[in-house]
């Protein structure tokens, strides 16, 4: 598949302030990569590298600009006087590609009504967001930048965006979603790239087809400490996750099939909560490269 | 880009609702000085007198404030709000964007002083004769006064909207590096007035710093005419906008 987005070797030096440092990433037609990281870590300063309003300290970002790219900045960048329709007609008429009509398609497609005249200062940060979302894709970019696409949406708001994205995805745009939400990112995303300090520690491909672990849920925390020691005895990594309702939760990283895994945990007497094959867990991967780079998690 | 992207400002800036307040704000302040000028003793007032009297008083402490308000916020806001990302997420170059915005924001400071200026004295023409400008006509600049009062009013209208478009660079250009608004609008004010200040020390110099008519007219020790005053603004005019958008192109982050 064609590439949308090549970046190489991508390094951003603030002073003696390292913010990127030699970030490798590629994009291709259809894909939507997923961006996470705490806080600090350069998700945004890479989306604005990509943008243009942040100029890397060396390196070099591709992506054909004939297209043009769309993007949803952190925040609402809007003309707050104006109208939703007008917004996107002052806009629109710096490329000059589109008509009011495609406007109105595009402003119905995000959900928000063309012919609402109220000024887009008075939109609640749900509409702004959507309104957002619309002058992104109004010109069928090929390359989509979202930086937290689901910042103030509602939960209706968020699975319009995710229908959306994947709507986008079909018809050949690559897409970057930064987020925090690593639910929202598995969901959305076919392959994510953890960044923390400037670095992509790894890239996972959510979509693989290999064999995949084994998450399992236990009753209590007694329960929890007999699976530790099976997974010892049978050579079996078990990777701690946070807590589902309470209830302890890791993943197996084993081949064995999942019924011969639920037979030796009850013989072991181990009372199972919820049982069942994952894709790559991202939560479990976040949580191990944050464990490496001193996060918080234990 | 550059035409599309000097149209996308034009529509911005015809958007703005503040145009119009300070275009009444101005008038008011404008005809404050012809109560002053009321108040004075003159041999015959005549439309082209008050005018001259009026907008030489009143222009001089407005123009640099106004140039901030106007536009040291421009580029500020803009990078601020996140609405430069988009601009730029549609191809146009940072010399296009600053391009636009330097040609925008003065053509607006010209059409906003030239406009408030005829619009003053269409509003004084019911109130006030015809005639010359009643000053002692000794020296070659009251003598141009009194002889051509129109291309004198003409004249020293041409150098408010210099010298205004002039303060406008200066907000434009400190408005690339200084990220604070008010800062950024009051520049061009504290710029000028500093500047007034250093070349007071120097009796001699004042003039040359000095654009306003007024001095002109009655400082007869001044070497320069009013057209050489306009020339002076211009020169700075140009001079900081070509150094704002050098300087904006050239800069390594936009937020």
């Amino acid at each position: 598949m064609n590439e949308v987005l090549q970046v190489k070797s991508l390094t951003k030096r603030v002073k003696q302030k390292v913010i990127l440092q030699d970030v490798n990433l590629s994009v291709s037609e259809g894909e939507i990569l997923g961006l996470i990281g705490p806080n600090g870590a350069g998700k945004t300063t890479l989306l604005k590298i990509v943008s243009g309003v942040v100029r890397a300290s060396s390196g070099s970002v591709w992506f054909d600009k004939s297209a043009g790219i769309g993007i949803v900045p952190e925040q609402a960048a809007l003309l707050g006087d104006m109208d939703a329709l007008q917004n996107l007609r002052m806009l629109s008429s710096i490329r000059g590609k589109i008509g009011t009509s495609e406007i109105k398609q595009t402003l119905k497609r995000v959900g928000l009504d063309p012919d609402n005249k109220k000024a887009v200062r008075n939109y609640s940060l749900g509409m702004k967001q959507r309104l957002m979302l619309a002058q992104a894709i109004m010109e069928h970019p090929k390359l989509l930048l979202l930086d937290e696409p689901t910042n103030a949406l509602d939960p209706l708001g968020i699975i319009d965006l995710r229908m959306l994205l994947s709507e986008l995805a079909q018809a050949g745009t690559g897409i970057i979603i930064a987020s925090h939400l690593l639910n929202e990112i598995e969901r959305m995303c076919d392959r994510v790239a953890i960044i923390s300090g400037g670095k992509i520690l790894r890239q996972v491909n959510l979509r693989s087809t290999e064999q995949t672990p084994i998450e399992v849920t236990v009753s209590t925390a007694y329960d929890w400490d007999i699976l530790k020691r099976w997974a010892e005895s049978v050579h079996v990594e078990l990777q701690k996750l946070t807590p589902n309702k309470g209830l302890p939760r890791g993943i197996l990283k084993t081949k064995m099939a999942v019924s011969q895994v639920i037979s030796e945990l009850q013989s072991a007497g181990i009372a199972i909560e919820s049982i069942s094959h994952v894709g790559p867990n991202l939560e479990a991967v976040f949580l191990e490269y944050a464990q490496l780079e001193g996060g918080v998690y234990r | 880009m550059l035409a599309e992207m000097i149209k996308f400002e034009i529509s911005r800036l015809l958007k703005r609702r503040t145009l119009l307040f300070w275009g009444i704000v101005l008038l008011i302040a404008l005809f404050t000085g012809i109560i002053e000028y009321l108040g004075m003793g003159t041999p015959k007032r005549t439309v082209f007198d008050a005018f001259s009297f009026s907008t030489s008083s009143i222009m001089p402490l407005l123009l640099a404030p106004m140039a901030g308000f106007f536009t040291g916020g421009a580029l500020v806001e803009d990078s601020r709000s996140g609405l430069l990302s988009l601009i730029f997420s549609k191809g146009v170059s940072a010399f296009e964007y600053v391009t636009s915005k330097a040609v925008t924001s003065a053509l607006s400071q010209m059409c906003f002083i030239g406009i408030t200026l005829v619009v003053f004295f269409v509003a004084l023409l019911p109130f006030f004769p015809m005639g010359s400008i009643y000053i002692g006509a000794q020296h070659y600049s009251e003598a141009f006064a009194y002889n051509e009062p129109v291309a004198y009013c003409f004249l020293i209208a041409l150098l408010f909207i210099t010298a205004a478009v002039a303060f406008n660079g200066i907000a434009l250009l400190t408005s690339v590096w200084v990220k604070n608004t008010f800062v950024v609008m009051a520049a061009p004010t504290l710029l000028y007035m500093g500047l007034i200040y250093v070349m007071s020390m120097d009796a001699t110099k004042v003039s040359l710093i000095d654009p306003y008519a007024n001095l002109a007219l009655i400082d007869v020790y001044i070497p320069v005419s009013i057209l050489h005053m306009v020339c002076y603004w211009a020169v700075i005019a140009l001079i900081t906008h070509v150094l704002a958008i050098a300087a904006f192109s050239f800069k390594k982050d936009y937020m």
